[in-house]
This record gives structure tokens, C-alpha cells and sequence, in this order.
């Protein structure tokens, strides 16, 4: 019989697993082209804050995942604004966006069961 | 009396280090017997003094004890923390940001959060403080300015951000010294110079007026990780030191230990950016997304190793 630590340690240790392999995944394929497209730019790398490293691979995985997020301000600052990322990034790319931002949220969400489910003592509760 | 803490770098004798700290008007031998009194872990004055364990310098006034124990009772990994710094920076500074600290209630917050929480914290509190923005501006110019170099910028661009980052570590050391004048004027005997990264000499030891620097000490060597984001890096060391200190004195749960660190210490990282980024992209703004993203990684790296710890109790 599994309790509810079982289960959430499952589904943390899923999470993890595969939000460090997107996010590595994307690192070295996503972040790399989107430089590759960048650096066309003359002017580009005069400006640190586009610089595209593991940090900004959290940015273009969100670009990717949720193409909305253009209409904040603070994309134009953080982001190259002369290419388009969806478009640029190849279907592959795409998905492992959905599973970074997905397991991360799904880590987020185990916090929020876990921490109550401790305190109010369901947590050895068995399905 | 005043006293002061000394990491030595080198495993050394304690009468290399009496005759370098002996101060003015203090007999050699006796100073060097007030040495071997304040520091009973040491058998003679022969015997060797190893790194990362304080030797206690003490030098003129009565006698007055003042309580050394809560530092040497340090773990390796927190005195590593004040030996770095101590060397590094120099022991002034290093009791004049423990000191800063303090005031600042930090380290009663980061006692032990992971480097992500840590630098979130620190962002939001550089705001208020000078000491602390002028670091957060060193920390700022010094990227930038790796950012230049590392893509080839041009030479008249990469010259001009070296003058900011020198301009920043001036006002740096500036802020730091002004903070630490306290500290640096009451100390009565000599203490060994150091030469820190940057070519400047300042003095190695850790100067200490009572029991309240002590207790400051203790509380900075937990929370001397907010320090830059180039402590990532140390707090993957500290984890990866931890697991091999078990794996050395035959633990039998080494291997837990290090499924869980391995996987905490990434996740706690990557959340916290993906979240940090995610709430820095909105109107909400930079530094509330630090903050957010800080938390959000504390919290995520210890779901995860409870998670992680879990799943290894029922797979092995």
C-alpha cells in the first residue's frame, strides 16, 4: 500500500529528474541556437543583458512554453527582441519547454500538498 | 586583553606564528606561554598548527576569558567560511561584514538556506544598506564586465568596464573599511599580513573585542554563503565536502546522502530560477523575483531531498 509520502516522493523525484534533464536539454540545444540567431545582430553582445546563458535558458523556455509573455516590458529588456523564439526553436525544443516550466510547477505544487498534509498529520495516510 | 582568531593557510608552527603576531613590549616567551594557555589543543610550541582550525591570539590587560568554544565548535565546512574570508578579504572586513550582518538581522533568515535563497535575501536587503550595495555593485560590475570579455567585445568597450569594476571595488573597500574602523582601531597587537586576490595586503586575523563578536562570528559562518553568486559553486562544494567526509569515516548511509544532495542542490537551483524568471519577466519586478525565486528554490531543494530521500528508502 502506498501512502501519501510515496506518492509525492514519486512524483518529486519524476519532477526532478525531468526538469534538470529539460533544462540541460535546452541549455545545449535551444540556448545555443537562439545565440546562433542573435549574434546577427552586429551590435548584439554590447549588451550584457542579453547575454544567453543558463540563467536566460529559464527566459527562453518561458518564451517558449508561453509566446503571451511578449507583452510584459520586461521581456524587451531581458530578451533579444529581433528574433522570434517559438519560431526559431525546433518542436523537440518545444516540448522540453512544456516539461521545465511543467515539472517545476508540479515541484511547487508538491510543496503545497506536502507541507499541510504534514502539519495536520494525513501524510502516512495509505490509498 | 584584546584577541583574535588566526586560520593559518599553511600547516605551520605555533612559535612561527608567536614570533610573527609577538606584540610590541611582550616578552617572545610569553607571549608565546599566553598562546599555548589560550590554546590548550596544542601540546607545545612545536607542535603544528593545521588550517581551518582558529589559533586563539591574545595580547596584553588581565586575563579575561572571552568564549572561544562556539567557534571552535564550528564545523570544518563553517570555519572554511571564515578561513576563506579571513584570507581573502582579510579578518578586518571579515568582522566588520559579520558585524553588518547582524544589524541587518540576516543571518537569523539564511542560517540555512541553500546560495539561491541566500543571494535573493541579500539582493533585497543591498537596498538599504551601503556596505552591502557597494558589493552588490562590485558583484554587477564584475559580470558585466566577464560578460564582455568572455564574447570578444571591442577593446575601448572592455577597458571602460574595467575602470567601473575598479571603480566599484574601491567604494567596496571603502564602505568596508569605514564599517570596520571600529575594529581595526581598538586592535593592540601585530597581526600577520596577507596578500588578498586583488594584490592588496591587509591584516590576516580575525580580530575579537568580546563575547558578542564571537557570537556574531559563529552566526556569519552560517550565513557567509549570501556572499555572490560565485558561491553556487561553494555550496556545491560544501554538499559534495559533506558526502565525501561520510563516504571517508565509512557512514553507512554515504550513499543516501549523496543520491540526495546530487538531486536537491540541481533542483533547488533550476526552480529557482524558472520561478524567479518566470515572476522577473511580469511588471512585478527584479528584485520581489529574486526574493520569490530564493525561497521557491530553498523550498524546492528541501521537498526534494525529502522526496529523493524517500524514493531511495523504497527503491534500494
Amino acid at each position: 500500500m502506498l501512502t501519501i509520502t510515496d506518492i509525492l516522493a514519486i512524483v518529486i523525484s519524476l519532477a526532478v529528474l525531468l526538469m534538470l534533464l529539460s533544462y540541460l536539454i535546452l541549455r545545449l540545444t535551444l540556448t545555443r541556437n537562439i545565440k546562433k540567431a542573435a549574434t546577427k545582430s552586429p551590435d548584439f553582445w554590447y549588451d550584457s543583458d542579453h547575454y544567453l546563458g543558463f540563467v536566460n535558458t529559464a527566459f527562453l523556455a518561458l518564451a517558449c512554453a508561453a509566446p503571451f509573455i511578449k507583452r510584459f516590458k520586461n521581456y524587451d529588456q531581458r530578451m533579444p527582441t529581433n528574433i522570434d523564439i517559438r519560431a526559431n526553436a525546433k518542436q523537440i525544443e518545444v516540448l522540453f519547454s512544456y516539461i521545465l516550466i511543467i515539472s517545476v510547477y508540479t515541484l511547487v505544487l508538491c510543496c503545497l500538498i506536502y507541507y499541510p498534509t504534514d502539519y495536520f498529520g494525513w501524510i502516512e495516510w495509505e490509498f | 586583553m584584546s584577541q583574535a582568531l588566526l586560520y593559518s593557510k599553511a600547516p605551520c608552527s605555533l612559535k612561527a606564528i608567536a614570533n610573527t603576531t609577538c606584540p610590541a613590549g611582550v616578552k617572545p616567551d610569553d607571549y608565546e606561554a599566553s598562546l599555548l594557555s589560550t590554546n590548550p589543543r596544542i601540546a607545545n610550541a612545536g607542535s603544528t598548527v593545521v588550517p581551518l582550525r582558529p589559533t586563539i591570539l591574545t595580547a596584553g590587560g588581565p586575563q579575561r576569558a572571552t568564549n572561544m568554544h562556539r567557534i571552535q565548535s564550528c564545523s570544518v565546512e563553517q570555519q572554511r567560511v571564515l578561513s576563506d574570508l579571513s584570507l581573502y578579504a582579510g579578518g578586518t572586513a571579515t568582522l566588520g561584514l559579520a558585524s553588518l550582518l547582524w544589524d541587518t538581522k540576516i543571518p537569523d533568515i539564511v542560517g540555512d538556506l541553500n546560495t539561491f535563497g541566500g543571494n535573493g535575501m541579500g539582493a533585497a536587503v543591498a537596498k538599504s544598506s551601503p556596505v552591502l550595495s557597494a558589493i552588490a555593485e562590485y558583484d554587477e560590475a564584475l559580470k558585466y564586465y566577464e560578460d564582455l570579455a568572455n564574447h570578444r567585445a571591442a577593446p575601448r568597450t572592455l577597458k571602460a568596464a574595467k575602470e567601473r569594476v575598479e571603480r566599484a571595488f574601491e567604494y567596496m573597500n571603502r564602505q568596508f573599511n569605514r564599517a570596520a574602523l571600529p575594529y581595526l582601531n581598538n586592535s593592540e597587537f601585530k597581526m600577520r599580513k596577507a596578500q588578498t586576490v586583488t594584490g592588496k595586503e591587509v591584516w590576516e586575523s580575525i580580530p575579537v573585542r568580546d563575547n558578542a563578536d564571537v557570537i556574531k562570528l559563529e552566526k556569519f559562518t552560517k550565513a557567509g554563503r549570501i556572499l555572490g553568486p560565485g558561491m553556487v559553486a561553494f555550496d556545491g562544494y560544501l554538499r559534495a565536502n559533506k558526502v565525501y567526509h561520510m563516504r571517508k569515516e565509512n557512514h553507512t548511509q554515504w550513499k543516501r546522502e549523496a543520491f540526495i544532495q546530487s538531486g536537491a542542490f540541481g533542483a533547488g537551483i533550476a526552480a529557482g530560477v524558472v520561478i524567479g524568471a518566470t515572476i522577473g519577466i511580469t511588471p512585478v519586478g527584479i528584485v520581489i523575483a529574486l526574493v520569490a525565486g530564493g525561497i521557491a528554490g530553498v523550498t524546492i531543494d528541501r521537498i526534494a531531498q525529502t522526496g529523493l530521500g524517500h524514493l531511495h528508502d523504497l527503491l534500494f
